[in-house]
């Protein structure tokens, strides 16, 4: 049931990105909002039940995207081994540093496509444009991001408690049954 | 016989570099693989329906709601014109896209070889690359490798096709390679993109005559678009007396970030204009 939520978000999170983002005026150059649910799944899930959720969603991105095969496999995996280690070693938990996983997740992001983009095109320059995306994405992850996470766990709680209630019911069923 | 520690060492070391060499592979490489096209199959259907819904949005707030809105400062005409502005909003809209798809269809008939209209539903999810999907697969007659185009010029390239959705690798992205000559001189190179929206017009030979606002086109010789068919305009050249190449800086004609509708033209390589106007 964890799986199907995670994978539920993604599905969301995915067309979210690619269609409704692109039409909106100011969202020219959103972050990848897997960031934040990268840094979501840090915060609260075991790295048994990340690793297969963000490996199946950087394969889908790679596959939509036309970015070099496992660069989006690669970044997420990287991306939630550091943000476990930032986390472990700052210990982050309150409200008040959640701006900053999303940032560094962003961060870390942008860091690995250019080190990509760098290492198969070794005479490319970036251009100030390229810079500017970069502190683009930056500045929305700080004023997103805690929302974004704020919203998953909100919906994660109402996920749990639907759930809860699917078993509350289907064990009342069954007692009512023998009970007959 | 080894700590814990030394095999975590070891396994990230191994990991770093498998890594290592799978992206520099795969990087020089056609960006598609085989086991990936689910992600098609199950998103397609759904980015498709998204997308038709934001438009149907879009169409009705542009349309009909904001004409709304100006008709309530003439009130005393509002009522008799409501449902009058209404039809005539529609009527418009069908004109706009009718002169859209008119203009695509005149476009099409350009073009000897069979074309496809498709509709973009969706785009590259990194800034840091640029694909589009289309509503179009393989039933439709795409396969990979295919030339797309619009009016404006040339738009990307098949890169990827399911049943019903393919994914067009602009040429704006940095994969992307389309042999190309100034119009002007027919001075010869390679446009490249730059995912920053501009193309770079690589290879060009210090003694060959480049200017700003010079037009590029296609030349044909990469066997995939269409000689002739438009790129985009030099915005700057810069040339170093050391160096054997030209620097130069392209904009090309296409909006990409507006890319509604494209021609997919279903006969490469050698397509042939058959009136070149």
């Amino acid at each position: 049931m964890t799986y199907g939520f995670f994978f539920c978000i993604s599905l969301f999170l995915i067309i979210l990105q690619t269609c409704i983002i692109p039409v909106l005026p100011l969202f020219n150059n959103f972050y990848d909002l897997m960031v934040p649910l990268i840094a979501y799944l840090c915060l609260v899930r075991t790295m048994r039940e990340s690793l297969p959720i963000i490996l199946i969603v950087g394969a889908i991105m790679d596959q939509l995207s036309c970015s070099p095969f496992m660069l989006h496999v690669t970044a997420y995996f990287w991306l939630y081994l550091i943000l476990r280690w930032i986390i472990k070693v700052l210990q982050v938990g309150n409200r008040f540093r959640l701006p900053f996983i999303v940032l560094f997740g962003v961060l870390i992001e942008n860091l690995i496509f250019i080190s990509n983009i760098a290492f198969v095109e070794p005479g490319m320059r970036f251009p100030g444009l390229a810079v500017k995306i970069a502190v683009v994405q930056i500045i929305w992850a700080l004023f997103t991001g805690p929302l974004i996470l704020i919203a998953f766990e909100q919906s994660h709680k109402g996920w749990k408690r639907w759930q809860r209630g699917i078993f509350v019911r289907k064990s009342n069923l069954m007692a009512n049954k023998t009970l007959r | 016989m080894f700590s814990r520690k030394m095999v975590m060492i070891v396994g990230l070391v191994v990991v770093v570099i498998a890594n290592i060499i799978i992206l520099s592979l795969s990087s020089s490489r056609y960006p598609s693989y085989r086991p990936g096209r689910i992600a098609l199959y199950i998103l397609g259907p759904l980015q498709g329906v998204v997308t038709d819904s934001i438009r149907f949005a879009r169409d009705i707030w542009h349309n009909y709601f904001m004409l709304v809105a100006v008709a309530k400062d003439n009130t005393k005409l509002k009522k008799s014109l409501r449902h009058e502005v209404a039809i005539n909003n529609q009527w418009r809209e069908i004109e706009l896209s009718s002169i859209r798809l008119r203009n695509l269809l005149n476009f099409q008939n350009t073009f000897a070889e069979k074309t496809l209209a498709a509709e973009v539903i969706a785009k590259d999810p990194s800034s840091w690359f640029k694909a589009v999907i289309i509503n179009k697969g393989r039933i439709d007659g795409v396969t990979k490798g295919l030339p797309v185009v619009i009016p404006e010029g040339i738009a990307g390239q098949v890169t990827d096709v399911s049943s019903h959705y393919s994914k067009v690798m602009l040429i704006i992205d940095r994969n992307s390679a389309v042999d190309a000559l100034v119009q002007r001189t027919r001075a010869r190179g390679i446009i490249k993109g730059s995912s920053i929206g501009m193309c770079l017009f690589q290879y060009v030979l210090h003694k060959d005559d480049v200017r700003v606002g010079d037009k590029i086109v296609a030349s044909g010789l990469d066997g995939v678009f269409p000689k002739g068919q438009r790129i985009g305009e030099v915005v700057s050249v810069l040339t170093r007396d050391s160096a054997i190449f030209h620097e130069v800086k392209v904009a090309p004609y296409i909006d990409y970030e507006k890319l509604e509708e494209v021609l997919v033209l279903l006969t490469s390589p050698n397509l042939k204009l058959v009136n070149p106007q």
